[in-house]
């Protein structure tokens, strides 16, 4: 008897097991989609890789064109689709630029031409940019104008909603 | 700048460049159903105009909460309230007070309010996604914007 008691596992502890075990599936079964709507919004992480299309390289200008685009915004739990502007040009070295109308000094929004017919201008405090949206100096932005990520496929401009300053300016 | 924390202590920062202060004033009914219907599509509305307002001239301007009142409620009344506000809003200091509604009742009694009352004819009630409602907002928001910059200069 005892012999066979050392190798066996008896009802008592087979019973323990099972009942641990199948109870902690259970439990897991129940936890787990608890704890994925709890860090959803994490989950689902910045949407930034949405590219959205703005309009054709072609008709891209040396003048900045002002755009506008709808882009989904997810603030936690909160989703809103939000308006979304650039202004999409060549820069003088011919490249594509894409630039935020936002200003950098407190956030207005510029214009392009409003007061001086080749610079952006901010309403707010006289912030002026120059053509290729950097700041002039003795006005109030300490930075250049913001630049949005944007690709170009078969001939049509897209744009990540994304912006990030602008290196080297 | 809006009344939430993240503008807040950005407004604390840079008071000298922030001077001008819009305070939506937004009324509620309860006692009638029609009343009620009217409100609230104009209380959605001047959310509308206020952050689009907002977000054009954030630097410069602060959006206060909206200050409500009862639709049925005599607007004598909310004078001395509404500028006990304006008076508060002023020691921080602005110097420029917009009082944004489109409620009617206020033009009689503008020239009691220590603010400057705009006034704004509000759509009928109507669909806020289609194109045409958004050209006729986006006009009147110009104008608006227009009324501000003015004050600036």
């Amino acid at each position: 008897m005892s012999n066979k008691k050392n190798n066996q596992v008896s009802r008592r502890q087979f019973l323990n097991y099972t009942l641990t075990g199948v109870g902690g599936f259970m439990g897991a079964a129940l936890i787990a989609p608890m704890v994925g709507f709890a860090v959803d919004p994490l989950l689902k992480g910045e949407k930034s890789g949405d590219f959205v299309y703005v309009l054709d390289v072609d008709e891209i200008t040396e003048t900045p064109q002002k755009v506008s685009f709808q882009v989904d915004q997810t603030d936690g739990w909160y989703e809103s689709k939000v308006e979304k502007n650039a202004f999409v040009f060549y820069d003088s070295n011919g490249d594509i630029l894409a630039l935020s109308p936002v200003c950098t000094h407190l956030g207005c929004t510029v214009d392009w031409a409003t007061e001086k017919e080749d610079e952006f201008f901010c309403p707010c405090h006289d912030g002026r940019y120059n053509a290729e949206g950097e700041n002039i100096a003795g006005t109030p932005p300490t930075e250049p104008l913001h630049e949005y990520t944007f690709k170009v496929e078969e001939g049509k401009l897209y744009l990540s909603p994304e912006t990030h300053a602008r290196g080297g300016a | 700048m809006k009344y939430i924390e993240q503008d807040i202590k950005m407004y604390i920062q840079e008071k000298e460049y922030i001077d001008t202060a819009i305070i939506p004033l937004v009324p509620y009914a309860i006692h009638d159903d029609q009343e009620m219907v009217l409100t609230s599509f104009q209380q959605e509305l001047m959310n509308l105009y206020s952050h689009q307002l907002e977000q054009r001239l954030k630097g410069r301007i602060f959006l206060f909460p909206v200050y409500t009142y009862l639709k049925n409620s005599l607007i004598d009344n909310e004078i001395e309230r509404i500028n006990h506000v304006i008076q508060e809003v002023k020691k921080q200091p602005f110097n420029e007070v917009f009082l944004l509604t489109f409620d009617k009742q206020w033009r009689k009694q503008s020239s009691s309010i220590e603010g400057e009352l705009v006034w704004l004819p509000a759509i009928k009630s109507g669909n806020l996604q289609s194109n045409e409602v958004r050209e006729v907002i986006r006009s009147q928001i110009i104008d608006i914007e227009e009324l501000i910059k003015e004050s600036w200069s």
